[in-house]
């Protein structure tokens, strides 16, 4: 039996080595579940510590079987590692070093979690939810006339927050924070990934996520 | 050395043996047990035994106030199990009710158990179901581990959750154990004791140590472990976050404790339950149709087909070793 140290992204995520691009959604989806600060899932078997670095496994193993040109490049050095040896790239040395504080319930990862874990429940049933801000209008009066993207960075700038802060706050990986800035969707998982992550993003810096998926749909449509 | 001539015996690959239990009482393993055997015998000769040797109640949640037969004349006044148990009125379901002694009944002497685990096994119904009681005593671990398919059911609550973590590390710990007495590797013994009493021992840890030291016993033991497959009940779900607890917690198990835990389903709560108890109603009669029934329907459709799937596996039944008779190691493939 491996350790959790010893085991390949694949295994981490337990999904096939011919999982399709869903299904390791799904499994990254699980793991968030599983592995999420404000949950008793874990209780008892890890220690906060734990849990948190199991969270960044499963983060750093969904960065590279997400991308088709990172994953073949990893399938291929897989293939070439013989069963005696560690797996490549190995995952330890991809964690950025531990917190020594506990992390703090947040907003961004429960709202990434939302609809993976309840799609039908009013956002007032939870407590995370329901501390976000009431919504702000940003001072711009040219704010309605920027695209999404550029709507979200403006906000960001202004309330002098790092895209660095928002990372770390909403647990979006800071490479997805910049292409949703950017507008790169095509660098970004599924669309329903993409409407989670601008409602986490836009809840962190405490505005209405609502009227940001409306502007991101009607962008779309046009 | 591994002598690897242990007796085999066959055994009839249809009859099946499960047993339900979680570690925490209150989850809902009576419940579960009593409405399994419901509907699993509108096809099927299927009899629930009521193993929860303080505190039986599976006959409660079949209805049934009177009890002719109990495991009290099967223990004590020595009559064959199949006689004690006794048809439910419901279908092809028999049910051989719990002990009415109440003191004591924790900790059966040896060869009053080993008689019960025997005739368990002879009893003639294609499915046998122990209702087991909750914590983690031997009597509990041993039955679970007895079984084809062992069951626990679990709530969505932080205690429910940590009590059935205890229980599956328990399991795992007296598999191990039976193994390891029955194989003759007794060496491994003190290392499996000190894992057991360790704060943070885990079953990987101790078959990495093993691995190091003896990497044939190593191997015999990840094969009993992988063998070793239980099932996941989350009962009285009340929202979709319950359900994705149960894959979370299968994930978990798999990953960290070194066992496979398959996760068959959840119960959603339903308020019926509790009047059918008081109006001595079994639910699946009443209910057939709620949302909880549907649940309890398909989980047990997925537990026959993953019990027929695997391979019957039946570590320890003779428990010789504890009175110093000679081990035997029973398996059928």
């Amino acid at each position: 039996m491996k350790k959790v140290e010893e085991l390949n992204y694949y295994e981490l995520l337990n999904v096939e080595p011919s999982a399709t691009t869903e299904e390791i959604e799904k499994a990254y989806l699980l793991s968030l579940a599983t592995f999420r600060p404000d949950w008793f899932a874990t209780y008892s078997v890890l220690s906060e510590a734990e849990r948190e670095k199991s969270l960044q496994r499963a983060e750093v193993a969904f960065e590279v079987l997400r991308d088709p040109a990172r994953r073949r490049k990893y399938d291929k050095v897989l293939r070439q590692t013989s069963p005696g040896q560690l797996p490549p790239g190995l995952v330890e040395k991809s964690l950025p070093p531990s917190k020594t504080e506990a992390a703090e319930p947040s907003a961004g990862l429960w709202g990434r979690l939302r609809l993976y874990l309840s799609p039908k429940d009013e956002q007032k049933d939870h407590p995370v939810v329901a501390e976000a801000a009431t919504p702000v209008r940003p001072s711009l009066s040219e704010g309605y006339a920027l695209s999404v993207g550029q709507y979200l960075r403006t906000v960001r700038i202004n309330r002098g927050l790092s895209l660095e802060t928002i990372a770390a706050n909403t647990r979006i990986n800071i490479i997805y924070l910049r292409a949703l800035e950017e507008e790169h969707y095509d660098q970004l998982p599924s669309e329903s990934y993409v409407r989670l992550m601008l409602t986490a993003y836009a809840k962190s810096l405490k505005i209405d996520a609502h009227r940001v998926i409306e502007s991101y749909d009607s962008r779309r449509r046009d | 050395m591994l002598n690897p001539a242990c007796p085999c015996t066959d055994a009839d690959e249809k009859r099946l043996l499960w047993a339900v239990g979680g570690g925490k009482g209150g989850t809902g393993k009576s419940f579960v047990s009593a409405n399994l055997g419901l509907e699993l015998s509108g096809d099927l000769d299927v009899t629930v035994v009521d193993a929860d040797l303080g505190s039986p109640n599976l006959h409660t949640f079949l209805g049934i106030r009177h009890r002719e037969l109990t495991l009290t004349d099967f223990l004590y006044r020595r009559l064959p199990l199949t006689q004690v148990a006794s048809e439910t009125g419901h279908n092809r379901l028999r049910l051989v009710s719990g002990s009415n002694e109440t003191i004591g009944q924790g900790d059966l002497e040896y060869f009053r158990k080993r008689r019960l685990l025997q005739q368990i096994h002879e009893l003639p119904s294609a499915i046998t179901l122990l209702d087991l009681g909750a914590g983690t005593s031997f009597n509990c671990i041993d039955f679970f581990i007895l079984a084809d398919t062992g069951i626990l059911v679990i709530n969505p609550e932080p205690a429910s959750v940590e009590n059935a973590y205890q229980f599956i590390r328990a399991t795992t710990l007296r598999l191990l154990e039976n193994t390891i007495r029955k194989c003759g590797i007794v060496h491994l013994l003190e290392p499996l004791i000190q894992t057991r009493r360790q704060a943070g021992g885990t079953v990987a840890g101790f078959l990495e140590f093993v691995g190091r030291q003896d990497p044939s016993s190593a191997h015999l033991l990840a094969t009993v472990l992988d063998r070793f497959n239980p099932c996941l009940i989350v009962n009285k779900a009340r929202k979709n976050d319950d359900v994705v607890l149960g894959r979370c917690i299968a994930g978990v198990v798999t990953k960290y404790l070194a066992v496979k835990l398959n996760f068959v389903g959840a119960i959603p709560f339903d308020d019926d339950i509790h009047a059918c108890l008081t109006s001595f109603d079994p639910y699946l009669v009443k209910h057939p149709h709620s949302q909880a029934a549907c649940a309890l329907k398909l989980i047990a459709k997925r537990l026959v087909t993953i019990s027929q799937a695997r391979r019957r596996f039946v570590p320890a039944v003779d428990l010789s070793y504890e009175e110093g008779g000679r081990a035997q190691l029973l398996r059928t493939s």
